[in-house]
């Protein structure tokens, strides 16, 4: 997982600039310690958007090469890490294009979830979950289940964003860079997306309190 | 106080709102509670999110093919500049040279066909595959040349076969050349 804080982030990316310092200099082992350093979140990002093992591998070696053939133009006072994941997500969104490809359509998608969705939404979720104790009741793994789920049902730019915000912990502002975008389009891809996770764990939540007479029983108690 | 709306809360958040703007998310939460439970609906789903990715396996390791095909397909960044300078010098020179070969050659046409002009010159070579291979049966060619056009034959040879060269006049001289075959009378 990405470094979280700012401080750590900084020190991965002047870790990542004297790499690639070293690697345009011809240094092969620089440019293995940057494939070593970014490989399995660019494999996570690129899976996330394409749900495809095979698919996320060859788009994370074409982004690796692409990254080599362009070493000698890449800016020093550029962030690798968001260059490099807008090399991978135009990689996805390249083959996500491709005719005859089954997924869904990218552009039409996203349009029309932002939409649909009303601007004085609710995340009801938490104050039952606060107020009933919910990880008593629900199985932790049922809920990550349960969110894999509803993951899968976010278009594939909806999902990029939530995992370059939640996992690769980056700002609006890398990503909108990361992903060749305004902050507002990225602000809204999350909300969107993040309001679709809501809504499928707040259902699973009340289904569980309908099967489950315990859960009456412990709001009840409380 | 104006209430935030659901979007800048999820800036609030994610802490990507600046001082002023989180300052003022900060107090209209005191007065509406239900925006705080919302502003950690959204750090929770987050932290789901993260733990969903921990569980997850990391996927595969592709450092050795990438390495492989990098080697394999390139050169090292610094020579690729090297390269990519060199082949520039390189085409520059070829075209230099063709450049200047073409303007020689254009010069000496232009000087060789000074004293013709008008008209052309007809030349055989004796390498040519109609006139090899004896320079030996030269005898057997007879030449009609025309007397008033100036008209240069290196080497004419027809083999055992003879043959003519008519210059027929006109508006544009027509060169003819006959040759018999074997046993064809004259």
């Amino acid at each position: 997982m990405a470094p979280s804080n700012p401080q750590a982030k900084q020190a991965e990316s002047e870790e990542d600039r004297a790499l690639i310092e070293a690697a345009k200099k011809g240094d092969t082992r620089a440019f293995r310690c940057l494939v070593e350093r970014h490989q399995h979140r660019a494999y996570a990002i690129a899976f996330a958007m394409v749900r495809n093992e095979q698919d996320a591998r060859d788009i994370v070696q074409e982004g690796f090469l692409r990254v080599h053939r362009s070493l000698p133009n890449f800016a020093g006072n550029a962030i690798f890490f968001t260059w490099f994941y807008r090399i991978i997500t135009n990689l996805c969104i390249d083959l996500l294009r491709k005719p005859g490809r089954k997924t869904m359509e990218l552009a039409t998608l996203d349009e029309r979830a932002d939409s649909l969705v009303p601007a004085d939404c609710e995340f009801p979720l938490l104050q039952k979950f606060e107020n009933g104790n919910p990880l008593e009741t629900l199985h932790r793994a049922q809920v990550l289940k349960k969110i894999h789920d509803a993951l899968e049902t976010l278009s594939p730019l909806h999902r990029g964003a939530i995992l370059l915000r939640e996992v690769e912990g980056m700002s609006y502002e890398e990503m909108a860079e990361a992903m060749g975008v305004s902050q507002g389009t990225i602000m809204s891809r999350l909300f969107h997306a993040r309001q679709k996770l809501q809504r499928a764990l707040r259902d699973f939540y009340l289904e569980s309190q309908n099967t489950n007479p315990l859960n009456h029983v412990a709001g009840d108690l409380k | 106080m104006r209430r935030p709306s659901p979007q800048k809360l999820m800036a609030f958040a994610d802490d990507q709102l600046d001082s002023e703007s989180a300052h003022h998310v900060s107090q209209s939460l005191r007065d509406y509670p239900e925006d705080q439970q919302t502003v950690e609906a959204f750090r929770q789903l987050g932290s789901f999110i993260r733990a969903l990715e921990d569980e997850q396996e990391c996927g595969p390791d592709l450092t050795n093919q990438i390495m492989q095909q990098v080697e394999s397909c390139s050169t090292p960044p610094s020579k690729i500049l090297f390269l990519r300078n060199k082949r520039l010098a390189n085409w520059t020179g070829v075209s230099f040279i063709f450049a200047a070969a073409a303007s020689m050659l254009l010069w000496r046409y232009s000087q060789s066909f000074a004293h013709l002009a008008p008209l052309a010159t007809l030349s055989f070579s004796a390498s040519h595959p109609l006139v090899r291979p004896a320079a030996s049966f030269i005898s057997n060619a007879s030449l009609v040349e025309p007397s008033e056009i100036s008209t240069e034959v290196e080497t004419v040879d027809f083999g055992e076969n003879l043959g003519k060269i008519f210059y027929l006049p006109g508006d544009a001289i027509t060169t003819v050349i006959w040759v018999r075959e074997k046993g064809e009378t004259p």
